[in-house]
């Protein structure tokens, strides 16, 4: 089971990590019209899924709901309310605490799950799958970069390496739906401008990831692991880590 | 219906050496109502768990116990969640879902009942219990005796044959308390469900009780009914005294064991006529406070939370002593908090003025959870000072200072809570609801910080529904009514004017005794006149 | 006619799924124009003055603004109307593609408005329960939590303050660190509470096998009639699209086929797909001024 299991595992990684350029990139070469965005979000429906379905398909105690139903709604608080300025959220430092604590699996979860919640308060829109692929991702490439090395307990190792993954891959996909939206024609001028549009927005929500996670990334994982051990939850997570 | 045995039981949690619980025999037949009391940390909860096994704590357990004529433990786990339900103290966390009609689904579901089949039974249970106006309303928008009530009737929606119940009410306000006891009471008269429960408040379910069980350190001490277990109270049950209701207690103190012992406070008073047949004294005269500068005064304080809402508060005026207890009463919703946080500087009034001294003010919030930010107990009194033993020697918390803030028991996190607030070294000390939720003995205890502190010369404000507590504990007494203040006297003169809103000990003897308001005045009337 | 809010979760669904698609793909003008109107009478019925905001400041500086900018960057087309300073010249058909491509996303963000307005958690949770238990119940507890967890947050910031160790300096890291502060004491009261609830689901017959998901939704006939008005809609449209009558060139110059009866009748289906949801609103209303 556990080859298996990692095969497809890296199957879908690879799968999840092209997704995005590939629906871009395919959508305007060989469509040059709308069907490119649909087609995207299909791709990225596709991508998602998997995670959910694997989720559905495991036996998971009542603790283990509880606690990623929790975490998830700390993730969409911080989201939703807090900071008087507009991009300081602490939504992606929760979501990738989550990660390195509780696994990637569980981590690319509570990404997407937040997300998806938060808009539901709201509102959905044609962002809302892009959203989800980007934070869930961020959770799970956090989550498989500190998977067992004990680097997550140095403070600036975790929080720049955090803040550099929500930069590049939460703010590549979530900006990638403006570019596939607003964008009538292609051309590399076009798509550069809205990507460096998003640009600052990105960097001061990486930024303040970063920050949050250097200042307060060990408390918070202390609670974490806390819990895990107190209850002995996601310890398959943990164990499916260690073989990897 | 099925009894419940249980023979030679025993339990120890893992790497303690004290047993937990020590030689449990009891038996509850169908129907019954029995009520289990006892200090906190006497092993109420853990016995209550191991009746509902899916919840039983790990640990080693000697004896046995049965549910029928079967082992309980053996019992599979849908039998289990019909037929035995169970309702927590915490109204917020046993909720699970977001939209109250989905809350009472959840049991059923996971039952694998039917939609329309669960249609029906959300609607009795909504029809029952009073809640059908929520039931498409979002649960964290009720109130938290609606929760509490919800939660009750989400378990009742399974047709459970045991209900068991963990010290329900404890978190709610008196008159949500008293309501969510009266369905409780309902349930088991009309459908014969056997009661299971553990309070700290018995005045209002001795009544309904067929059979106490008394337990102190792991063991019953007491199997009974209320009235037989009153008149032991001046004996072996003298460890309870302080968490019986007042007319039990006044009867206990008197000695007088020729009448049996009341339990409501109509038994009381009928007892107090027969005993006391034409009185000579018929009144306790107080010496008058002496008059304290003044710590803090309000002047015309109006505040609303939002624009578009009514003002919650319309002109509180009030002055507040140094070294004395000030209690702020009032009903639920009346603004006693808001006046709190106005006080703490926490919120702004929209107009008027607080005029107070260059002082230190302190708040002990209700949720005393929200204080700890910090692995341990210790490191988190460090936060605030380097100097944190005199503090936690006055709260008695020094066994626990290297425990985690969130796995010591409630009544500890209270203490140590009071500790870090104590560490401010306020001058002015707030306190939101400090007793909801205290066993009786822990209120004595925490009553005598707060008389200490009093005495400092510290000025203390609570905030409280907890009459009883107020009338003995505290200096001066204010009502807070349709935002205003409406009423403010010493304490017990306070008291001694009310019909209602007073403390059972007067309830009982105010057709005897002009103002007579803690059990101990109550008691010195009588000595007086029996003489 | 009952509206369209009422209807089962699944009616709604596949409503909106064929509205967002087919306005997304369709850049035909009698589309176009068909999926902007009807979402914006629709999104105005639901929300009044909001509905309006919305068409005012959101739609219309959209559409000018991606209309000015492709305008501006884009230079294809053969209808030269000017000569742009930098001796690019400003064509027709690159102002209309831009006002094209706003009117698309115009439309596209009305129908989530009114998705968002007609298709509630609740809604969203029974379409997740049939297939995915876990993750439903996953989310209607996170929604569950969310509201409760804001209501802690709040107290513990009141807690903080009213001990004097919550003041802040107002700089961005201050803010930063006060925020921090909150959220790691809401992780621990989260995390607590998160496993008190998993004992009360525990004792309620969580893991319990077979389960079933209730729901408050029945499918009724009209949901059966509207349904299938919308697949029927559904097929003449991407008939017509076989056909090619959306057809559209806007690059280098304007061309759509040859109106024809056949085109019309798509046309016609198009609007009366994208009018249900307001037809079954006003005709609601109606009925009302009938009965009283």
């Amino acid at each position: 089971m556990q080859k298996k299991s990692k095969v497809k595992f890296i199957i879908n990684l690879v799968l999840l990590c092209a997704a995005v350029p590939a629906a871009v990139i395919s959508g305007f070469f060989f469509f040059g019209s709308r069907q490119y965005y649909i087609l995207s979000a299909v791709i990225i429906a596709a991508s998602i899924l998997p995670f959910f379905i694997s989720f559905e398909r495991k036996k998971s105690p009542s603790k283990e709901i509880a606690v990623l139903a929790s975490i998830t709604a700390v993730a969409v608080i911080g989201r939703a309310a807090f900071y008087s300025l507009p991009q300081i959220k602490p939504v992606a430092a929760v979501v990738i605490v989550a990660a390195v604590c509780f696994g990637y699996e569980t981590g690319f979860l509570t990404g997407a799950l937040s997300m998806f919640l938060s808009d539901i308060f709201f509102g959905f829109g044609i962002w809302t799958p892009f959203q989800m692929l980007g934070l869930g991702l961020t959770g799970l490439i956090c989550g498989l970069i500190f998977r067992r090395s004990a680097l997550k307990y140095n403070r600036f190792v975790l929080g720049i390496t955090g803040g550099i993954v929500t930069f590049i891959v939460y703010g590549f996909i979530a900006d990638s739906s403006s570019v596939l939206f607003l964008i009538p024609d292609f051309s590399w001028a076009a798509v550069l401008s809205v990507y460096s549009a998003g640009i600052l927005y990105n960097a001061i929500f990486a930024a303040a990831t970063a920050v949050l996670l250097i200042l307060f990334g060990k408390t918070f994982i202390e609670k974490l692991r806390r819990i895990k051990n107190k209850y002995g939850i996601f310890k398959l997570a943990g164990e499916y880590n260690e073989k990897y | 219906m099925e009894s419940i045995k249980i023979k030679n039981f025993s339990f120890s949690y893992p790497l303690k050496n004290e047993k937990a619980l020590k030689n449990i025999n009891l038996s509850v037949n169908p129907g019954e109502y029995v009520v289990i009391c006892g200090k906190s940390g006497c092993g109420k909860t853990t016995l209550l768990k191991h009746l509902k096994p899916v919840l039983a704590p790990h640990g080693e357990r000697k004896g046995e116990i049965l549910f029928g004529s079967k082992d309980i433990f053996t019992v599979p786990l849908r039998e289990q969640t019909e037929k035995i339900g169970y309702v927590m103290q915490d109204p917020d966390n046993q909720t699970v879902t977001d939209k109250v009609f989905h809350e009472i689904a959840f049991g059923l579901e996971n039952l694998g009942l039917d939609s329309s089949s669960i249609r029906l039974r959300a609607a009795e249970m909504a029809e029952y219990f009073g809640i059908s106006s929520l039931f498409e309303k979002d649960t964290a928008k009720l109130s938290g005796g609606q929760k509490q009530l919800l939660n009750l009737a989400s378990v009742m929606a399974m047709h459970p044959d045991i209900l068991i119940l963990d010290e329900p009410v404890s978190q709610l306000d008196p008159v949500a308390a008293s309501d969510f006891l009266g369905t409780v009471n309902k349930i088991n008269k009309e459908l014969g469900v056997t009661v299971i429960i553990t309070e700290h408040r018995l005045e209002e379910i001795f009544p309904a009780a067929d059979k106490i069980i008394v337990m102190d350190k792991g063991e019953i001490k007491y199997s009974g009914t209320p009235s037989d277990a009153g008149s032991r109270l001046s004996g072996e049950l003298s460890f309870m005294f302080r968490a019986f209701p007042s007319p039990m207690r006044i009867y206990s103190i008197t000695g007088d064991n020729t009448l049996p012992c009341p339990v409501t406070v109509r038994d009381g008073r009928q007892w107090l006529s027969s005993l006391i047949n034409n009185p000579t004294e018929t009144e306790i005269i107080r010496e008058k406070q002496k008059k304290n500068e003044k710590a803090i005064e309000l002047r015309d304080i109006y505040f609303r939370y939002e624009k578009k809402e009514e003002n919650i508060l319309k002109g509180v005026s009030a002055v507040f002593e140094e070294g004395k207890i000030t209690a702020v009463l009032g009903g639920n919703g009346a603004g006693k908090s808001t006046l709190l946080n106005i006080i703490g500087g926490i919120y702004k009034p929209l107009f008027g003025k607080v005029k107070k001294k260059n002082i230190k003010i302190s708040l002990l919030p209700q949720q005393v959870q929200s204080l700890f930010t910090e692995k341990t107990v210790k490191e988190d009194l460090l936060r605030i000072g380097k100097d944190y033993k005199e503090a936690a020697e006055i709260t008695e918390i020094t066994r626990i200072l290297d425990c985690h803030p969130y796995d010591i028991s409630g009544g500890e996190r209270q203490r140590a809570a009071l500790c870090k607030v104590l560490m401010t070294d306020p001058d002015v000390l707030l306190l939101d609801e400090p007793t909801k939720g205290m066993d009786a003995e822990f209120k004595e205890a925490f009553a005598s910080v707060l008389k200490k502190l009093a005495q400092q010369g510290k000025t203390v404000i609570t905030v409280s529904h907890d009459i009883e507590f107020c009338a003995c504990h505290c200096h001066v007494c204010m009502m807070l009514f349709d935002g205003k203040i409406v009423s403010s006297k010493e304490a017990k003169e306070f008291f001694a004017g009310n019909m209602f809103y007073t403390t059972a000990a007067h309830r009982m003897s105010r057709n005897i005794f002009k103002n007579a308001v803690t059990d101990r005045e109550v008691y010195k009337l009588c000595k007086k006149n029996l003489k | 006619m009952r509206s369209f809010s009422t209807c089962h979760p699944a009616t709604n669904f596949i409503f909106y799924m064929s509205a967002v698609i087919f306005g997304m793909i369709f850049l035909h003008p009698v589309f176009l124009c068909i999926s902007f109107l009807t979402s914006t009478a629709y999104n105005i019925k639901l929300k009044g003055a909001k509905g309006l905001k919305m068409l005012f400041f959101l739609a219309v500086p959209l559409t000018l603004f991606t209309g000015i900018v492709n305008g501006l960057t884009s230079h294809y087309g053969i209808t030269v109307l000017a000569s742009l300073p930098d001796g690019n010249s400003l064509t027709l058909e690159s102002i209309v593609y831009g006002v094209v491509t706003g009117l698309t996303a115009s439309a596209v963000i009305t129908w989530f408005s009114c998705l968002n307005e007609t298709l509630t958690s609740d809604k969203i949770l029974y379409l997740t329960a049939g297939k995915m238990p876990k993750t439903a119940l996953i989310i209607t507890m996170a929604l569950r939590f969310a509201p409760l967890y804001l209501q802690k947050a709040k107290e513990i910031q009141q807690a903080q303050k009213g001990l004097g160790t919550g003041v802040t300096d107002g700089s961005i890291i201050g803010k930063i660190k006060n925020g921090g502060k909150i959220i790691s004491v809401l992780i621990s009261r989260a995390l607590e509470n998160g496993i008190e609830t998993s004992d009360s689901m525990k004792a309620r017959g969580y893991g319990l096998k077979p389960k079933t998901n209730y729901s408050n939704y029945v499918f009724t006939s009209y949901d059966a009639v509207i349904i299938s008005l919308t697949l029927l809609c559904d097929a003449f449209v991407i008939a017509g699209a076989a056909k090619g009558v959306t057809y559209v060139l806007y690059n280098p110059f304007f061309k759509v086929n040859q109106v024809t009866a056949f085109s019309g009748a798509v046309f016609i289906f198009y609007g009366a797909l994208c009018l249900i949801p307001l037809i079954t609103d006003l005709g609601e209303d109606l009925k009302w001024k009938a009965l009283k």
